[in-house]
């Protein structure tokens, strides 16, 4: 009856145009690299002052799960994630436009985001409170086992040489050392350099290796169109339809309890969901290579962490990032307290949130579906005209996170490794996955010793379950390894 | 056994960057405040062990790639496009060198004036118009709509 109320309560006119005022923002800052979700989110707070409550958490929840959308359109299209969370997404999907089945990548992209995300607020309506407890359960020791199994992703996104993986991945944990370590202060290979204290920034890193890497490479290969030819047909059908539409529930699974962990990114699941395919695929020397299970799992994946995470937020007042952070800000600025409290005293507004969310997955695919054809069509642009436009969005996107030209000098500088690592066949995915764990990981494992030493997680239940499974994985990835013909391992492009 | 010289490159830079992890982290530990002694591994002792799996990743690459990687042919490139992938760096470089002078819109204009005549568009004027209309709606939609505060260079600060 809540949930009923509520989801009526949301098509009012009101609710309903904040809705779908939320999800387009949300798709267009998706769309663009470097332009996240927080960012959008903290320019929009103040706005939402002169809205009433209700429609306010609406909107702000509508531009946050809609990045998600949004993220897959330049990854698959250009190579270009538009969010951290949609580098999976790069890997197949912009392989599957290059074969002129951009259509179809968007379209499962869109439909697996709709499944996730429909799923996603189900769970959430049913059992979400509940679930959340288990989120407490994770301490430093647990973060670090997962993260730990995380890792064997590198074996996975290797490609041709696991040697080359995991000195990619291991490039990308130093690079995420650069700065001043977050325990004691201290600066780390910045070389007396001020702007180095900041570290490297995720977006200009992911901006310059795939976006300005591609476009390099590109123009040394002579490529005149992403593809050339007739398109494809916009929709899947038949067998590759129902893998995708599998790969999306899949994903699900695979992103909404990671949803529930404060901390953990909505990258980590979409890469976690790829790796998965991967595993249970009866080709897995496919992958990277146009496989329609490798855009559906990780889109699925990173939606249905991102509405897992409203459980946390709204059942316990723990935000599990800066977007839902700043969610949980505009709660508090009406005086709403997130908690049990929330549920039992505001009712009314709480299922309102959650039917809109019923709504705003509809409105997502309603506005992303008619637009595939459209979208596909730009890769029939002559590469000529498109990479100057690739190339000032790129720039913009790696200025926007700090305001700083560092960041763009970051940006030209990977872009320049991207190239020379597509040249010399080294993996990308890996640097950027280490770029994404590194700091978590250091984070887990430091506190964890701190916490009591090494034996800490022999102690644990959850986290020695979680370190047996790294074993059986690791064990399982490098057997599957030595099973695929090195021959078919050799063509795979990366 | 002949390694291919980029192969002895790629395996210099990960010892490189694995010796100056592990430097670091030793000049770290040395340095490590008494007041942290309950973070076990600290700063140094973190980095100490990314920079010793890259030292050994390096080996291992220069001894196992390098068997498999020691006969394979170079790729030849045609000049033209190597001139097209110069210039494109080049462009970049000069942009981004004059965003901060020029401000972006000046900036702007004046990249996709010259990256266009890098990928082949000969005519200044159309040029010019392209640029015009690219750098003008990226403006308005970054700065003006979206409010990103983009350089506004020496002129316009």
């Amino acid at each position: 009856m809540d949930l009923f109320a509520g989801v009526v309560n949301a098509l009012s006119f009101s609710n309903l145009l904040y809705c779908f005022l939320g999800c387009v923002l949300g798709t267009l800052v998706g769309v663009l690299p470097g332009l996240g979700p927080a960012s959008t989110l903290s320019i929009l707070l103040p706005l939402t002052v002169y809205l009433d409550h209700t429609g306010s958490i609406i909107m702000l929840a509508g531009l946050y799960y809609g990045t998600m959308y949004g993220g897959s359109t330049t990854s698959i299209l250009l190579n270009i994630p538009g969010e951290a969370a949609s580098v999976p997404t790069c890997l197949d999907g912009f392989q599957m436009t290059r074969q002129g089945r951009a259509g179809q990548a968007l379209w499962i992209a869109a439909v697996g985001s709709f499944i996730a995300g429909t799923l996603g607020v189900l769970a959430m309506s049913f059992i979400g409170p509940g679930l959340a407890k288990y989120a407490l359960k994770f301490g430093p020791p647990e973060y670090f086992a997962l993260l730990f199994f995380s890792l064997t992703m590198l074996v996975s996104l290797s490609g041709t040489s696991l040697i080359k993986g995991m000195g990619t991945g291991l490039v990308g944990i130093c690079l995420a050392t650069i700065g001043v370590d977050p325990f004691t202060g201290v600066t780390r290979l910045t070389f007396g350099m001020i702007e180095t204290m900041r570290g490297f920034d995720l977006v200009p890193v992911v901006v310059g290796l795939f976006g300005i890497g591609e476009i390099l490479s590109s123009a040394e290969e002579g490529v005149g169109q992403i593809y050339k030819g007739k398109l494809g047909k916009m929709m899947p059908r038949g067998a590759e339809l129902k893998m995708g539409l599998k790969a999306s529930f899949r994903g699900t699974l695979v992103g909404f309890p990671l949803g529930l962990l404060p901390g953990m990114i909505a990258a980590l699941s979409s890469f976690m969901a790829y790796d998965l395919e991967k595993r249970v695929s009866k080709h897995p020397e496919r992958f990277g290579t146009g496989v329609i299970e490798g855009v559906a799992a990780p889109e699925a994946a990173n939606n249905a962490t991102a509405q897992a995470g409203f459980i946390p937020m709204m059942a316990l007042g723990i935000p599990t990032g800066p977007s839902l952070a700043i969610i949980l800000a505009a709660l508090m600025m009406y005086g709403l307290q997130p908690g049990p409290v929330l549920f039992q005293q505001n009712t009314l507004f709480v299922w309102t949130v959650i039917g809109s969310m019923y709504i705003g997955n509809v409105l997502l695919l309603i506005l992303n579906l008619p637009l595939v054809g459209l979208w596909a069509r730009i890769s029939l642009i002559p590469y000529r005209f498109l990479a100057p436009i690739i190339l000032g969005i790129c720039i913009i996107g790696a200025y926007s996170p700090r305001n700083t030209m560092f960041d763009v000098w970051v940006a030209l500088g990977f872009g320049i490794l991207g190239y020379f690592m597509r040249k010399k066949d080294w993996p990308i995915a890996p640097l950027i996955l280490g770029f994404i764990l590194g700091p978590l990981f250091e984070q887990a494992l430091r506190q964890s010793l701190t916490m009591g030493g090494l034996t800490i997680f022999l102690m644990r239940p959850i986290s020695i379950t979680l370190l047996l499974l790294t074993v059986f994985s690791l064990t399982l990835s490098i057997r599957y390894l030595k099973r695929i013909p090195k021959g078919t391992l050799e063509d795979e492009k990366p | 056994m002949r390694y291919r010289k980029t192969h002895l490159l790629e395996t210099v830079l990960l010892l490189l960057m694995g010796g100056i992890s592990a430097l670091e982290g030793v000049r770290l530990i040395i340095r490590k405040d008494p007041q942290t002694a309950h973070d076990v591994l600290g700063p140094g002792g973190y980095i100490i062990l990314v920079g010793l799996g890259l030292i050994g990743v390096g080996m291992s690459h220069f001894l196992v790639n390098g068997r498999k990687e020691g006969n394979k042919k170079e790729t030849v490139v045609n000049k033209e496009m190597r001139k097209q992938l110069l210039g494109i760096i080049l462009t970049l470089f000069l942009y981004i060198f004059f965003i901060d002078i020029l401000g972006y819109l000046c900036a702007s204009i004046l990249f996709f004036c010259m990256i266009l005549w890098v990928l082949g568009f000969r005519s200044l004027r159309f040029n010019l118009i392209l640029s015009f209309s690219i750098s003008i709606p990226l403006y308005i939609i970054f700065v003006r709509w979206l409010n990103m505060a983009l350089p506004g260079g020496l002129l316009f600060s």
